[in-house]
């Protein structure tokens, strides 16, 4: 297969655009005789004119010649072996060798038994082996030209997404592949193309068969990745959302009448998240796993229609801890990021009556989760277009609310006594 | 195999309720949960849980004939039946009544019971 290789004339990817660090690593690898290229999100992300957050580089050296080459790195990867490049300042450049295949598709010998041994290939190969064609594009640091294996920039210049090769095949391989396609589709606002979207309505169910933890973290990317709500909107609309977390057919399915309210006060939610990525605020875990529960605990714990207020609230905070329990488990959530977001959510209750005594007691105040806490109240009252109190502003940080700025109450001031002058003088 | 109950040992907590709700049907709600504790009505602190005895006599069935098995260990079952039991052991909620399927041999209630009010008898 001849790829397409576009001179440095006709693309607009310029040396001054890539990070200092990884044009090192790139030259040394090309000095010393290797093809060195720059490869994935941070060539796609330079053409449509983004800033990328890392750059990836691919060589055909094996990892140990790289870790020759750089005295400052390490070989990490137990099946795929990697070599972190260390910089100063904590910057870290990824260099891999060529792959013939992904990290997450299994390769079953003659006597079915999984293969595990490195597959080092060509850059043909590992063009191949990614997941969509516009990250299948390389960046030659040798003359400065772009070479397409798989179709990439027709695609980029389409605004569409595509798999490389058959997406049932890609999709049964990893299913995984079919958040990630949904979370570059959101990310670029790029539309996915119809032989893919409809692999993703066959395969979905597939979803059950992946780790749990790879689940969470390709979930997680989603939610921290600036483009939560186009993201969610797409999951709802492949139904995909419900294949990932089958048990909220209640809140979001079918089964609840008032599934569109709920679904619209999720999303604007999420909208409110992706402000605060874009302010350069990073959105704790835990408060994200809060957000994602709010609508859900509403609809799953009911009160109990016999008990006291005072029972009532053990009653609520139980209920509320199960179900806590019951949804992020599966995705084996760390210990402390469950215990933390059950906090949160059980604060909101005393926040509220806090809010009616007007005081904030100093033993709430003090909490380590107060501040999270205090967030997830925002952004709630915000996505219903409620204000937060001053009490409640003044108690925390000015810029943690962007939406409501810090206003402090002019303090009282003893006028000064003013020595009465003199008569005669 | 059946639940038993030790009244005196039950708190009140509604941990059972809720846990039983949520296995079956996903949704924390207490007409939806086959177990059901009954406060005293005299305002003491005494907590009875109520739940399907799995009596060999099944005195709920009287009148039907060749009931399965498999119906027998359903979860859902007709507000009619729950009229028959003695015990007046089955939650009714509108046209259903919800009955003690053991949760297919692993019962939720008994695994969140801190006091040692439910255990399993064989």
């Amino acid at each position: 297969m001849n790829p397409i290789i576009i001179p440095r004339s006709e693309h607009p990817i310029s040396r001054s655009m890539i990070d200092e660090e990884a044009l090192k690593v790139l030259y040394r690898l090309h000095r010393h005789g290797f093809l060195s290229c720059l490869v994935g999100g941070s060539v796609r992300d330079l053409l449509i004119g983004k800033v990328p957050k890392d750059f990836d580089i691919a060589t055909n050296a094996h990892p140990h010649e790289i870790h020759t080459l750089f005295k400052n790195s390490r070989i990490i990867g137990r099946r795929f072996r990697l070599v972190h490049v260390f910089f100063k300042g904590g910057k870290v450049v990824e260099v891999s060798t060529f792959r013939s295949h992904s990290e997450f598709e299994e390769t079953l010998t003659d006597d079915g038994e999984i293969l595990k041994t490195d597959s080092f290939g060509t850059p043909q190969e590992d063009a191949l082996r990614r997941d969509i064609t516009i990250n299948g594009l390389l960046y030659n640091i040798a003359d400065f030209s772009i070479i397409d294996y798989v179709g990439g920039i027709a695609d980029l210049q389409k605004k569409m997404i595509r798999t490389i090769g058959d997406p049932d095949e890609k999709f049964k391989q990893d299913p995984v592949r079919m958040i990630r396609v949904i979370r570059h589709a959101a990310r670029t606002g790029f539309s996915i193309e119809d032989r893919t979207y409809r692999a993703i309505l066959r395969h979905r169910e597939e979803l059950k068969k992946c780790s749990p933890s790879r689940l969470r973290d390709e979930f997680l990317r989603d939610l921290k990745g600036g483009a939560s709500k186009p993201s969610l909107c797409l999951m709802f609309r492949t139904d995909l959302f419900l294949s990932l977390f089958p048990g909220l057919d209640r809140v979001f399915g079918d089964r609840n009448p008032f599934k569109n309210r709920d679904r619209d006060f999720f999303l604007s939610l999420f909208t409110l998240v992706d402000e605060l990525v874009k302010m350069g605020r990073p959105v704790p875990e835990s408060i994200l796993f809060a957000l994602f529960l709010t609508p859900v605990l509403k609809v799953l714990t009911p009160e109990h229609p016999f008990l006291g207020e005072k029972e009532q609230h053990f009653y609520r905070a139980q209920g509320m801890r199960l179900v806590i329990r019951n949804i992020l488990t599966p995705f084996s959530v760390p210990k402390g990021i469950k215990e933390m977001t059950s906090l949160i959510l059980l604060v909101q209750s005393y926040l509220k009556k806090a809010i009616d005594r007007g005081i904030i007691p100093r033993r709430m105040r003090t909490k380590k989760y107060f501040q999270e806490a205090v967030l997830l109240f925002g952004l709630e009252a915000q996505a219903r277009g409620e204000e937060v109190p001053r009490l409640l502003r003044n108690a925390v940080p000015s810029d943690l609310l962007p939406w409501w700025p810090k206003e402090l109450k002019k303090r009282y001031r003893r006028p000064r006594w003013r020595i009465a002058p003199k008569k005669g003088t | 195999m059946r639940i038993k109950v030790n009244k005196e040992k039950c708190s009140g907590c509604h941990l059972c309720e809720m846990v039983c709700s949520l296995f079956h049907s996903g949704i924390i709600h207490i007409g939806k949960s086959a177990i059901r504790i009954q406060k005293d009505d005299l305002g003491t602190s005494l907590n009875t849980p109520l739940l399907c005895r799995q009596c060999k006599e099944m005195k709920c069935l009287d009148g039907e004939e060749g009931v399965s098995t498999q119906e027998r260990k359903k979860f859902i079952w007709s507000h009619k039946r729950a009229k028959r039991c003695p015990f007046d052991a089955l939650t009714i909620l509108s046209e259903n009544a919800y009955h003690c399927d053991l949760c297919l041999g692993n019962p939720q209630c008994i695994k969140v019971c801190t006091t040692g009010a439910l255990t399993l008898s064989k």
